[in-house]
């Protein structure tokens, strides 16, 4: 057998161990991993509670969406109701979607991440818990305030996808858009930090010898997704920030009149909108994957193309956007290619739908309520799947665009793709997280009432949408023909809520959160995540070596919980796991991990507070919480990153690993890489943004920065790049004084920030504004991008500078420095790239 | 990064495809400029799916290691899932 590390898998031979472990070792553990008690429960990191606390706060979004849609559905059952006036009808609508999108479906599936991903891993807990911490509160408190903003009238109307010119200052002038743009910054914000922990615990944290190919599907899925919102997400995050710049500043992105553009707001929405629907879908579909098995009671057929499938899905997903464009007048050739490429799309998820039916025909399927509900979400996912290639014929499109037929297509989805499989999982994960299991008498009512009021609902709303009936319009003329199928989506629409009331009935009546007596594997499923657990996870991590260890190990269990595995102990007296390398799972090194903490709470309430009071315009409050915000993070981080006493710890059967790394391998260093790709990404589709503008009003770009300056601004960001590079060589050496490696980080941040001012003022003394032109625009957002990087450094280098006088940078490597430094030769690089971009087009030597 | 490369080769052959033929039609529009760039991209993009599929699939023959078989299983069958989808995309500029 080959090796990625240099591990010798033989010594897996030695597990599991035999002979008695040390008596007292058990209580230790629990001791270390024991979560506060009383009100300060709430600086609980572990996953076991903030995965709870997550997939609760979701679901609440879940029912509150819910009511709007209901009160809409009351609305629109008879023509001219006087239910809800015009205005408000576009508020619940906007906030129903907005919420549904992204304050419920992307928010579950992460929170699921949270919650089953250590498990199934066998890891002790995600590797940055703190930040999933963060991600939660920031989410939750955010959350919140957003949903408050419809009782005062104050609640964004133009839709779930906000489009400008209608949500410009010219036609939405109240503060309503605002609370939508600013709204959604710290659910990005909380999605790319969820994102972040995903991608390095399925590559880093996964139990020693469970290769990729042994992974179970749920984490492919993850990394899948994971890896889609690292890409998609910097796109909306672009779009939000042009479009506050454009309402705040007068800066014209959107404005075809200045030499912006309203399309390019729909670019940059769809190409993170596309791929968001299979971000909610693929983690949704992963865990049907993972349950049809232990439901059907067989292996998962065709395991391998499902990967695949989920691959394939994670790149075409990105290739399809424009579908949502085909009325905007594009090319001819153009509206061609995606049309190919959106039904192309389908193929992947047909894949899954033949491997689950497959599964399904050879096992021997019982058919209790997740069954039904796995199998309820196939055949409405299918349905609203024919729909999708129906639409994806540009043609029929252009019928339907804007009508309830899409409204129809895009529920048959959402519901079948994700909102079923949803409830299979409640039911069944529950016994990981419940004393007692839900009842399956009342799951099937759930059930049927879920399945048939969402058939009533959506099935006859085809042809409302088919007789011509627009989506978004408050109501509608007697005589059209529309009386009889709204009355019986609006009946259908109660008959749906009641599944859902009666789910909630069913939770109060059997829901009684714990971690350690839990109803247990009612379904006999043959993943890891079905180990006896404690807040510590597993008592031992086993040696992984099929993908469904339960079934195939019999005696696993036993072992795992008799601590004959890896770390079944804590050698180092702290929260610890094993990272292990990407491909093969092989042991790496010892991860120290932090214990509760009030400040990722706090510094996620000041989060959104700067969002939300920002929204109000309130901008001094908005700063201050801000600048509180940034000192938690801060203060939180500066516990980190501390080597401990123990240099080298016994993980079991005498195998030693080092408890603290630094360079490439390390899981900070991972994480600094996929933070940086986020802020890539987002300057890539300014880029795009750029290009764009130009490309269509090119008679707009009427000034032109003198090019020479080009030397002295890449120059500086050069020599900024150079003294980072150089601090961290002369990490390394005893005896510097003069030039210490902080002091060297300083000047390069100096050198940053004169060569960021250098290009704004050599740009500013042209006399060109932000709301001259779309040129104008478009190259102060760019400096505001490049402003924000340039304020974090200066943030970093004096955080360092702290660090280094409080001897807490240790020599001769050290994470800190290696993480600031990598960010440093980013920015230099952007910087150098957003100077030569501004000035070499469309040309100016 | 090789591994991931080299797993991944078939979809970024693919997804290199429809940037560059979208990126073409939005350039030169509905001319014959764009299906000649189409028709070249889309040959070379064939040819790059043939030539990982058909390693990957010498490579799981050669194989003795289980996780290195499964790597070039994946890897074939992506480039294979490319190819078919790469002369899909391709298609419409002999339509339109
Ligand atoms: C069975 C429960 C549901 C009902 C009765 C319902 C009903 C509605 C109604 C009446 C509209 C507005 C139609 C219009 O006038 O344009 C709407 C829009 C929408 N719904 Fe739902 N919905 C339900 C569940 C969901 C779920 C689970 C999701 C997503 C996960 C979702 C996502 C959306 C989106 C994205 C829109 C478009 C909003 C917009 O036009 O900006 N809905 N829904
Ligand atoms: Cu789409």
């Amino acid at each position: 057998m080959s090796s990625e590390t240099g591990f010798d898998p033989a010594l897996y031979e030695r597990f599991p161990t035999t002979g008695e472990r040390p008596a007292g070792e058990f209580d230790e553990l629990n001791r270390i991993w024991a979560a506060p008690t009383g009100i300060a429960k709430l600086t609980a990191v572990n996953n076991n509670y903030v995965g709870v606390w997550y997939i609760a706060t979701a679901f609440l979004f879940f029912v509150l969406a819910g009511v709007l849609a209901l009160v809409m559905r009351a609305q629109l059952a008879l023509p001219l109701q006087g239910i809800l006036p015009q205005e408000t009808y576009n508020q619940f609508f906007t906030m129903h979607g907005t919420i549904m999108m992204f304050l419920f479906a992307v928010p579950i599936m992460e929170a699921l991440g949270v919650l089953l991903l250590p498990q199934m891993l066998a890891a002790r807990d995600l590797p940055f818990p703190r930040l999933s911490a963060y991600a939660f509160w920031a989410y939750f408190v955010g959350g919140l305030c957003f949903f408050a903003s419809i009782f005062f009238g104050l609640a964004p109307n133009g839709g779930w996808f906000m489009y400008p010119p209608l949500t410009s200052t010219t036609y939405s002038p109240g503060i309503n858009a605002d609370f939508w743009l600013l709204g959604i910054g710290f659910i990005e914000i909380s999605a790319i930090a969820g994102a972040i922990e995903i991608i390095v615990g399925v590559l880093r944290t996964r139990a020693p010898g469970m290769s990729l190919r042994e992974m179970p599907i749920f984490a492919w899925g993850m990394l899948v997704f994971a890896g889609m919102i690292v890409i998609a997400f910097p796109s909306v995050i672009l779009a939000t920030l042009l479009l506050e710049l454009e309402r705040a500043l007068n800066w014209p992105f959107f404005d075809p009149t200045r030499g912006g553009d309203p399309v390019l707001w729909q670019h940059l929405f769809w190409f993170f909108g596309h791929p968001e629907v299979y971000i909610i879908f693929l983690p949704a579909s992963a865990l049907v994957s993972m349950m049809i098995p232990a439901l059907a009671r067989t292996r998962l057929v065709g395991h391998n193309l499902i990967v695949l499938a989920f691959l394939a899905t994670g790149f075409i997903s990105f290739g399809v956007w424009a579908h949502h464009m085909f009325a905007t007048g594009m090319p001819a050739l153009s509206v061609g290619f995606f049309a190919a490429a959106s039904m192309a799309v389908s193929v992947p998820a047909g894949i899954q739908v033949f491997s689950w039916i497959a599964t399904f025909a050879s096992g021997k399927p019982v058919f209790n309520t997740p069954t039904l509900f796995v199998l309820g979400g196939l055949v409405t996912f299918v349905i609203g799947g024919l729909t999708g290639v129906m639409v994806a014929l540009v043609p029929f499109d252009w019928q339907v665009h804007d009508t309830h037929f899409i409204v129809a297509h895009l529920h048959y989805v959402l519901i079948g793709g994700a909102v079923f499989p949803l409830f299979a999982v409640f039911y069944y994960w529950m016994g990981m997280t419940s004393r007692r299991p839900l009842s399956e008498r009342t799951g099937k009512w759930v059930f049927w009432l879920m399945f048939v009021g969402m058939q009533v609902i959506f099935l006859p709303m085809h042809l409302t949408g088919l007789m011509g009936m627009p989506r978004r319009v408050y109501t509608y003329l007697p005589g059209r023909d529309w009386e009889i199928t709204n009355m019986i989506s609006t009946i259908g629409a109660f008959i749906f809520a009641a599944g859902v009331l009666l789910f909630l009935i069913e939770l109060a009546r059997n829901f009684r959160f714990t971690v350690e007596d839990d109803a247990g594997n009612v379904y006999g499923g043959g993943t890891l995540e079905w180990l006896p657990t404690g807040l510590y996870s597993t008592r031992s991590i086993p040696v992984v070596n099929s993908r469904y260890p339960l079934w195939d190990d019999p005696g696993i269990c036993k072992d795992v919980e008799e601590g004959r595995y890896f770390l079944p102990n804590a050698p180092t007296g702290h929260r610890e796991t094993i990272i292990t390398s990407p491909v093969r799972a092989e042991p790496e090194y010892v991860q120290i991990m932090p214990g509760p903490s009030a400040w990722p709470l706090l510094a996620a309430v000041f989060t959104a507070g700067f969002f939300v009071i920002l929204t109000i315009q309130a901008y001094g409050v908005a700063l201050f919480s801000g600048v509180l915000a940034v000192l938690c993070v801060l203060r939180w981080l500066w516990d980190t990153d501390r080597p401990i006493a123990v240099e080298q710890a016994d993980v079991g059967a005498g195998i030693m690993l080092p408890t603290y790394v630094t360079g490439p391998r390390t899981h900070g260093w991972w994480a600094m890489i996929v933070l940086l790709v986020v802020i890539g990404m987002i300057f890539l589709m300014a880029v795009f943004s750029y290009f764009y503008l130009y490309g269509i009003h090119p008679q707009f770009w009427m000034v032109e920065a003198q090019g020479w300056w080009l030397f002295p601004i890449v120059g500086l960001y050069a020599l900024a790049a150079l003294l980072a590079w150089l601090g961290r060589r002369l990490l390394a050496r005893e005896d510097v004084s003069e030039w210490t490696p902080s002091g060297l980080l300083l000047w390069g941040m100096v050198a940053a920030g004169a060569a960021f001012i250098l290009d704004l003022w050599s740009w500013r003394a042209t006399g060109l504004t932000g709301d001259a032109s779309g040129q104008g625009a478009i190259i102060h957002a760019l400096f505001t991008l490049q402003g924000c990087l340039v304020f974090i450094l200066a943030l970093m280098a004096v955080y360092l500078a702290a660090r280094t006088g409080r001897a807490l940078i240790i020599k001769p490597c050290n994470n800190t420095f290696d993480l600031i430094t990598l960010f440093t030769w980013y920015l230099a690089g952007q910087g150098a790239a957003s100077a030569l971009l501004t000035r070499l087009v469309p040309g100016g030597f | 990064m090789r591994t991931w490369a080299y797993l991944l080769g078939g979809l970024i052959v693919w997804t290199v495809h429809f940037f560059a033929v979208y990126v073409a039609a939005s350039i030169f529009l509905t001319s014959t400029t764009a299906r000649v760039v189409t028709a070249l991209v889309t040959f070379v993009c064939l040819a790059a799916a043939t030539t990982l599929t058909l390693r990957g699939w010498a490579g799981r023959v050669g194989a003795t290691d289980p996780e290195r078989r499964w790597i070039h299983t994946i890897a074939a069958l992506s480039g294979a899932t490319a190819f078919l989808a790469i002369a899909w995309q391709g298609l419409p500029a002999l339509l339109i």
